[in-house]
């Protein structure tokens, strides 16, 4: 089964939610903050979220993992430009082809929805959440 | 000196003939490619339409690394498509609509083997919005720099 937009999107956002569950502080500064970030994903898994105010590491095989695809690695180009929208451009290398998709989302509305009871059951079954995963689309599709 | 000109001139045409490029419809290679990923027949006519180099990163027996023999089903319907060729490779642009009508644009590397032209490499773009649909060939490996310019 090939990926959608809406797949490898959600999957993005699923890697901030894995970074900010891992480091709160340093997360929310990095991606709060205007100006750009980056997100890298290794073959290995090691996954890496960072900006000039920081650097957040954690794993980001489980996420990558649900994607049909054997994935190299991923970049993620993020552009916080008026301190709300923030764009992005996702660029997964399956080494011998390449895909990219582009979008803008509500940083706050994304940090701020993996808060509550939803998540953490979302997180505890490791599988696809219904209800969690429609909640990313909207955010990441900017709904 | 006779035979020094016309051993000159028989280089200069031979090396004229080297690099013009070839011409090929790339187009019609990747017709045939997106009828064979429809028919589910591309797996074992994977060699007819793939180059060596490409092959190597596709396990038959692992399900998820098949999404490489099959990229270009994510273009549902075409919209135009270009082609450039230089000596060494030609690469064909799509332009397309996915099956949820979202724009989408295939870049794609052709490199010739044994005699045929073969993908050696694709680029996959999900445009935002048909506005960013090319307007001429680019090759697969360029498509990044035009993203981030």
């Amino acid at each position: 089964m090939s990926p959608t937009r809406t797949e490898l999107r959600i999957t993005i956002a699923k890697l901030i939610e894995v970074a900010y569950s891992e480091n709160k502080g340093v997360t929310a500064k990095i991606v709060r903050a205007k100006g750009p970030f980056k997100l890298t994903v290794d073959q290995g898994g090691n996954a890496q979220l960072s900006s000039q105010l920081g650097v957040v590491t954690f794993s980001g095989s489980d996420t990558l993992e649900k994607i049909g695809a054997n994935i190299k690695s991923v970049s993620v180009s993020f552009s916080n430009t008026d301190g709300a929208i923030t764009k992005y451009t996702a660029i997964i290398d399956l080494k011998v082809a390449k895909i990219a998709v582009s979008g803008s989302f509500n940083i706050e509305a994304l940090i701020t929805s993996c808060s509550g009871i939803l998540c953490s059951a979302a997180k505890a079954l490791k599988e696809r959440h219904h209800a969690y995963d429609m909640e990313l689309q909207r955010i990441m599709e900017n709904k | 000196m006779k035979l020094f000109v016309s051993l000159m001139l028989t280089m200069i045409l031979y090396g004229c003939s080297v690099l013009e490029p070839e011409q090929v419809d790339l187009y019609e290679n990747y017709t045939k490619q997106t009828q064979a990923v429809k028919n589910n027949i591309i797996l074992e006519n994977r060699k007819l339409f793939f180059t060596n180099r490409y092959l190597k990163a596709v396990n038959p027996d692992d399900e998820k690394s098949l999404l490489l023999l099959k990229l270009s089903q994510y273009v549902d319907q075409e919209v135009s498509h270009y082609q450039k060729m230089d000596a060494q490779k030609g690469c064909l642009s799509i332009n397309g609509i996915e099956l949820n009508k979202d724009p989408v644009s295939l870049h794609v590397e052709y490199k010739k083997e044994h005699g045929l032209w073969l993908v050696d490499y694709m680029f996959l773009h999900l445009i935002e919005s048909s506005e960013d649909y090319v307007k001429e060939a680019l090759c697969p490996r360029d498509v990044e720099n035009t993203i981030f310019k």
